[in-house]
């Protein structure tokens, strides 16, 4: 596990998860509002920093789908999307997530968000097709070097099919 | 970092790497907490000294097996970029949240009709 000032950790539970946790001074209606609507998911998503998001929609509803997108700051276009598969507001979600470049890598993404005293703590966890490319998308980091990681999970990706 | 993540995915060996951060021990010290037969031991020690996880020394009779700190430090750093990607997320999803308080707490503050 790391975990720095800023409250925000990273476990990995198994081979192929990554368990993202993070504790807000809000009451969970509040988070799940703020990372389920557009123009809430507009103003955190792509970190200022990193780039800016260039899409965004949100049909939260158990078979609706959801897209990002943002413009890295290296030029790079960075596409998720996927589908809603459980929706039990505010408390949990369930959803695909699929990386625009590699389409046949599905991952699945359980959101809960746990309310206690006022404050929530947020978990996101992510089950990946393989440890391989659970590995990738850390390695990734979503920065430089990004284009490098891509290119082999590309390999990864290959040696799957 | 794959010769790294490959060695600690060997169950025993990631036990070996846990009693070792208390600090180094001999073959026969390590084989005897962890009850593992000591070739067994010897075996997953030339592992982790392949990997770069361990570093030995002899000492008298004994051969002492210590942590290197450099994998780990780059294990670290390696899972930090990602972390920290979140981390800038989630600074910037407190000042949404924040202002979905306020908003909230503006219209309580309404006298209703």
């Amino acid at each position: 596990m790391t975990d720095r000032n800023d409250g925000t950790t990273l476990e990995l539970p198994s081979d192929q998860e990554i368990l993202i946790t993070r504790a807000f001074d809000a009451p969970a209606r509040l988070v799940f509002e703020a990372v389920t609507r557009p123009e809430h998911i507009r103003r955190w998503w792509a970190p200022r920093s990193r780039g800016e998001m260039t899409a965004c929609s949100v049909d939260l509803r158990v078979g609706g789908e959801w897209r990002f997108a943002m413009q890295a700051k290296n030029g790079m276009n960075v596409e998720f999307y996927g589908t809603f598969r459980e929706i039990d507001a505010p408390t949990r979600i369930v959803q695909t997530e699929i990386f625009a470049m590699f389409p046949d890598v599905v991952s699945v993404v359980t959101l809960t968000l746990t309310e206690k005293d006022g404050r929530t703590t947020l978990q996101s966890r992510v089950v990946y097709p393989s440890k391989d490319v659970r590995d990738q998308v850390i390695a990734s980091g979503m920065e430089g070097g990004m284009r490098e990681s891509y290119l082999q999970l590309t390999e990864v990706v290959r040696s799957l099919a | 970092m794959i010769a790294t993540l490959a060695a600690l995915a060997e169950p025993n060996r990631l036990r070996i790497v846990e009693l070792l951060r208390d600090g180094p021990r001999a073959v026969g010290e390590i084989s005897e907490r962890l009850a593992l037969r000591q070739p067994q031991v010897s075996k997953h020690l030339a592992h982790l000294k392949g990997a770069g996880l361990v570093a030995v020394r002899p000492v008298a009779q004994q051969r002492v097996y210590q942590l290197r700190a450099e994998p780990f430090a780059e294990l670290a750093a390696w899972t930090e970029r990602y972390r920290a990607l979140w981390a800038e997320r989630f600074d910037e999803l407190d000042a949404v949240v924040d202002d979905l308080k306020r908003r909230e707490k503006k219209k309580k503050g309404e006298p209703t009709r």
